[in-house]
This record gives C-alpha cells, structure tokens and sequence, in this order.
C-alpha cells in the first residue's frame, strides 16, 4: 500500500500529516467524492492536448507548454455563448473586406481534425461576431473574455493578430506563435460588443490555424467548452470529504494546521474572492482559505467572515501559490502563511467546534451542496496536507516557501 | 442524468416552482441555488429566448427560461408537477448542458 492509500485507523504520517492529498499524480484518493453534473468538460491532459472528461470525472491538469502537473482542478459554472466553437464560420461576419477563405480538417490542439485554416490576406483582414450573430444579448458593463487557439503556420514575419471587440475595434496585437497558444481578450461590454480577430501586420498572406474559439462571462478564459448548434453551459465541480472520509484524518478537533499548495483561480465573475479550502460553512465550524482577489491576498475567514486574517503578501495571478495555516479554536488563533512570507495572526476566528466536512475549492453549508456558486476556486490543487497540531509560524514558512 | 427544459412568466415564478419542487434553495446571498436531497440538480437561469431574425438578434420568447439537469437520482412525480417543464422540449434550444 501506498501513497494516499487509505489506511483505516492510521493517525499519522512521519511528518505528524494524518491527510495528504497529492493530486500532481493523476488520480483521485478515494475519500474525495467529486461530482460534476456535465456530459462533458475539458482540460490539458499529461501529453499538452485539450482532453474530455465525463460527468463526475475528475480532470488533473498540465500547463500544455511544459507539461507540468498542475492537479485537480477546481471550476465554477461558465457558458460558451459562441456556437460553433471549433471554427469562426457559421454567425462570424467578416472585417475589412476579407473574403473568408479557409480550410478545415487541420489538427487541433484536441489531436484531431477539427481546427481550420484560416487566411487573410491583407492587414485589416478579419473576422467578428457579436450578439447580434449568435443570439444572444451583451449584459452591458460586464466584463467579457473571449479566447481561442491560434497558431501560426506561414509568413511568420506577419503573424500578428489584434485580438479586440467588435463593437469598439480596440484590442492587443498578438505577435501569434507557430505552436497551439491560447489567447484570450477581456472587454467590457457594451450593446453591440463582440469578439473580433483581424490580421495586423505585414503586408503579405497571413495563414493561422484556428480552434476552441470561446466567449464567457468574466475576466479569463476558463477550460475549453465545446459548443455546436447552442450555447453550452459547464456546471460546477464540487469535490467533498464528509462522514468517514473526513473524520478519519481530522483528529485534532478545533487544533490542526492545513497546508494547500495549488494555482489561483483568475477568472472572478460575481465574486473576486476564489475559496480553497472549507470546513463546514457553519457557525463556530467554519474555516476558509480563499485568495482574496485575482492578485490579492490570502486569507481566512470565519462563519460569516465575522473574523479574518489576511497576508500582507500577496498571489500572483494564476501561479503556483502555497499557503500554510495552523488554528486553536480555544484561543481563537489563526497564523497564516503565504509563500513563505510574513505570518499574520488574528486572535479573534471563531471555531470552537469540530467540523464534519472538507470542501476543496468551494463552500458548502450542508455537505452535500455546492452553496455558494460565486467563490468556487476556477484553479487547481496539488496537494492537501493537514496535521492534528498547530505547527508553529516558523514551520508554516518553512513548507509553504 | 435527466435535463429539463422550464419556461415561467417570471423570474420571480420560476423560483417559486424550483422551490416548491423541492430541488432549490436560498442560500445566504439569496441567490436559488440547486439542492436536493435525492441527487444532484444544476440550475442554469436564462432568462429571455433570443433568436436570429433576418440576420438581427431579437427576442422570440419573452418569458423566463431556465434549464434543470437532475442527476445521480429520479425526481418523483409530485416533484415533476411542480416544475414547468416545456413538453414537447425545444428542438433547436438556445443553451444546454455540457
């Protein structure tokens, strides 16, 4: 037996951890029942290629450029509001008086056919949509991103691409890669708004091959989501650790310490605040790790968020992030650490009483339900570790730097 | 794994009849999120149906739509009579689930 094998009646690890999660491997301990109630959604596998998982599958991601093992990832709900998300044709409209010109059959970032070529062949050259094109209607002021993957594969010396919004022509030129890249462009939407691609430099023919074109509400692109003939929605992941799977491991009552090492959730739509970790989101039981904003701090928070503490460090956006928070609910302390930084201490969380349960990357009242849909983590997890003690500060740097 | 398509007069309608189904709650933002003791549902609030008209996007269903995925269980029949389900579903709807 091995590795995270469960171990009935095993209190500790020779660290003094009675839990760790390492997810970097690809599969799921089987204490944490997670479920997802879509047909299909996507991630980077271990090869760098766009994979599908069925509902209630658990997706480890990679960064598809170095193939690192980012872990179980964790995403709220999101809706593809473009039809027809494997090539730029049916509802796109043309810029600048190109005449759309294409080929498909090319392989995708998915390592099948379903990617297109496309060429322009003059600078101002396009493509856009809008709601107008795809039935739907832009909720003005709120921040769009749409994305796409997009590689270059002839005259690389004119390979940029200005990425905007068709209702106001502004954007980034994008100086496009020869290998599968996505990229994304986030805009605030006004009526007519929409995503917009054009040819922006050179003066010779441009080729770009072209897949997984998206656009979702919120401020970065999350996992890929195949649409056809509708827009699609993704639901939720909820991944939970209750009953016999929690009490099996969190043995130190209201004392222990919890080290997460994962990447930040980017993509904040209601909410900025991306949980975590959670124990049971009820009074006196309730312990949150949540990055605080896409770039902001770490923090935790009590039932409520009556009491915090947060880092005066802080995440950088979307990066591998570790933070490290010990607890003793009879004096009210919480020592939080990020990345090995300065520990900050409240003296004032309120938890007095044991919780039944352990939500990763959300919050859950009932343990059973996903109850707040606006602060699931959109990242993913590497590794869970918690101790029955509370490790001191000078330890709490030592394993999150 | 069961979706279902509702269609009510109102926001405000449709949340009462997810309510009273018994496959929604409120949580503490008072936002109606999906609960269900039986399974797992997930709610996707629509709103309006907008289509394409002469190449024009425009409203075709001003009422309020929603789509249910129920899964990991059956709702009972008492539950299904509460909710507004679009019988026959829609053949070419404007969103679904993954």
């Amino acid at each position: 037996m091995k590795g995270n094998s469960f171990v009935p009646f095993m209190k500790r690890k020779g660290d003094g951890s009675t839990l760790n999660l390492d997810f970097t491997g690809g599969s799921l301990d089987s204490r944490v029942v997670l479920t997802r109630s879509a047909a299909t959604a996507t991630y980077i596998n271990s090869s760098g290629y766009v994979a599908t998982a069925a509902a209630n599958e658990a997706r480890f991601d990679y960064d598809p450029t170095t193939l690192a093992a980012k872990g179980l990832l964790i995403e709220g709900s999101a809706i593809n509001l473009l039809k027809y998300s494997v090539y730029a044709d049916i509802n796109w409209l043309v810029a600048g008086g190109y005449t759309k010109s294409y080929t498909t059959g090319i392989t995708s970032p998915a390592n099948d056919s379903t990617a297109a070529k496309i060429t322009f062949s003059a600078v101002g050259y396009g493509l856009y949509t809008n709601g107008t094109g795809m039935g739907y209607t832009n909720s003005v002021g709120s921040v769009y991103t749409w994305s796409a993957w997009i590689r270059a594969t002839a005259n690389t010396t004119n390979s940029n691409i200005r990425f905007g919004d068709s209702a106001v022509g502004l954007g980034s030129n994008i100086a496009i890669s020869t290998t599968w890249t996505r990229y994304s462009y986030s805009y605030t939407a006004v009526s007519n708004s929409g995503p917009y691609l054009a040819s922006a430099s050179g003066t010779a023919t441009g080729e770009f091959e072209m897949w997984g074109f998206q656009l979702e509400i919120g401020t970065s692109a999350s996992s890929y989501i195949p649409a056809t003939l509708a827009q699609v929605t993704r639901n939720p992941d909820l991944a939970l650790m209750t009953s016999t799977n929690f009490s099996s491991w969190f043995t130190g009552g209201t004392t222990g310490t919890f080290f997460v090492d994962f990447h930040g959730g980017v993509r904040g739509i209601t909410s900025t605040v991306r949980s975590v970790i959670s124990t049971s989101d009820q009074t006196t039981k309730h312990l949150h790790l949540q990055q605080v904003s896409a770039a902001g701090a770490l923090k935790v928070a009590d039932f409520g968020a009556a009491h915090s503490v947060s880092t005066a460090n802080t995440i950088t956006s979307g990066a591998r992030t570790k933070g490290a928070f010990n607890f003793d609910g009879a004096t009210t302390t919480v020592n939080l650490c990020l990345n090995g930084g300065t520990v900050a201490t409240s003296s004032a969380i309120a938890f007095s009483v044991a919780p039944t349960w352990l939500v990763l990357g959300g919050t859950s009242t009932d343990g059973s339900t996903l109850t707040d849909l606006t602060t699931v983590l959109n990242g993913s997890i590497r590794q869970i570790k918690y101790y029955p003690t509370a490790l001191t500060s000078a330890q709490l740097i030592a394993m999150s730097t | 794994m069961i979706d279902y398509f509702l269609r009510t007069s109102t926001k405000s309608n449709m949340e009462s009849c997810l309510l009273a189904a018994g496959v929604a709650t409120r949580n503490a933002s008072g936002d109606i999120i999906g609960q269900w003791d039986g399974g797992r549902v997930d709610i996707d609030f629509i709103g309006k149906i907008y289509g394409i008209v002469n190449k024009e996007s425009v409203v075709i269903d001003e009422r309020y739509h929603a789509n249910l995925r129920v899964s990991g269980g059956n709702l009972a029949q008492d539950q299904l009579d509460e909710l507004p389900i679009l019988d026959p579903a829609p053949t070419t709807p404007m969103r679904v689930f993954a």
